[in-house]
């Protein structure tokens, strides 16, 4: 079955370069951002692009799963929303989800003061304190509120882990978007031990008279 | 120090959670204590999709994908003991002579 896969079924990586990649293989290139793994299995790497499908959206969502929806847009690291992107619709959902959920969460990018940066549930918080409240009440009450609002808990430790789960899962998608392109444009990599092994193949073959290659190809 | 039991879920807390929303540590408080086993996943995922990229056939992908996250797995972990082990000779030796 992988054997099968591996060929390709839709593009022809001999055919010349003046032709072009084509509308497919352009497609193959959006896709390829929009939903991992579709741009191979475009290509006809169907098993291929089956492997980054689970890969990438599995380590998108294991990213969600362990931090929650705060690991997407982390206020204090803009340059993991960037790389987040790159995973495409896991991201532009996961990013609409999250902004409403800021309406709830809380959004450290307002004044600390304001409604916005509170949020329903630091607004709540705040409401539900008793007056004159002693550090220990509080401690107490704050435990029963993640209870019952686990979304409230923070942990920066493994909200990062989280959004570098989601981070990288964008840089593979890049990777992958990489590949796509090469295999689009007919640049197909070469096994580097097999260019060596050509390299001495036709040294072998063709032996100069005046050759100090000629240990080399004796080798 | 890692700790391997877990704090389990309590109903209540089951009922309030919602995955891919809320936080997992929301469900266990202690998770932080295994932050470090978090990087497994992640290796792995990276292994598999880079040599996704980089093998002929499929066939080879497993083997690859074995070696190259048990590379970076030992690699960390030679790179975390040379660390602890300097940073715990700057506290035994260099520590004291420079307070």
């Amino acid at each position: 079955m992988a054997s099968s896969a591996d060929k390709y079924t839709a593009y022809d990586p001999n055919a010349p370069l003046e032709e072009g990649p084509g509308p497919v293989g352009y497609l193959a290139l959006v896709l390829a951002w929009v939903v991992p793994g579709l741009g191979h299995m475009l290509i006809g790497q169907k098993a291929r692009g089956a492997i980054f499908f689970v890969a990438i959206h599995g380590l998108f969502a294991m990213g969600l799963l362990i931090g929650g929806i705060r690991v997407i847009n982390p206020p204090d690291q803009a340059i993991w929303t960037y790389t987040q992107f790159l995973t495409g619709w896991p991201m532009i959902v996961a990013n609409k989800v999250e902004q409403a959920s800021r309406i709830e969460l809380g959004d450290r990018a307002y004044p600390p003061d304001s409604d916005q940066a509170r949020g329903r549930l630091g607004t709540l918080f705040t409401q539900q304190a008793p007056p004159n409240e002693t550090l220990e009440q509080k401690q107490t009450r704050t435990v029963q509120f993640i209870k019952d609002h686990p979304a409230f808990a923070y942990h920066p430790k493994i909200q990062d882990l989280g959004s570098v789960y989601c981070g990288i899962a964008g840089m593979l998608n890049l990777l992958v978007m990489f590949d796509v392109l090469l295999r689009i444009t007919g640049s197909v990599r070469e096994d580097p031990a097999e260019i060596k092994q050509r390299q001495r193949a036709q040294a072998a073959a063709s032996p100069s008279p005046a050759a100090p290659a000629a240990p080399e190809a004796a080798r | 120090m890692i700790h391997l039991c877990v704090q389990l879920p309590t109903a209540s807390g089951l009922l309030a959670f919602t995955p891919l929303y809320d936080p997992l540590f929301a469900l266990y408080p202690r998770m932080s204590d295994h932050w470090l086993w978090l990087a497994l996943p992640l290796v792995l995922a990276i292994c598999i999709v880079y040599k996704g990229t980089r093998v002929q056939t499929l066939k080879a992908l497993p083997k690859d994908a074995a070696i190259m996250c048990a590379q970076i797995v030992l690699v960390m972990a030679f790179a975390a003991v040379a660390l602890a082990s300097g940073y715990w000779m700057y506290l035994k030796f260099v520590g004291p002579m420079v307070s």
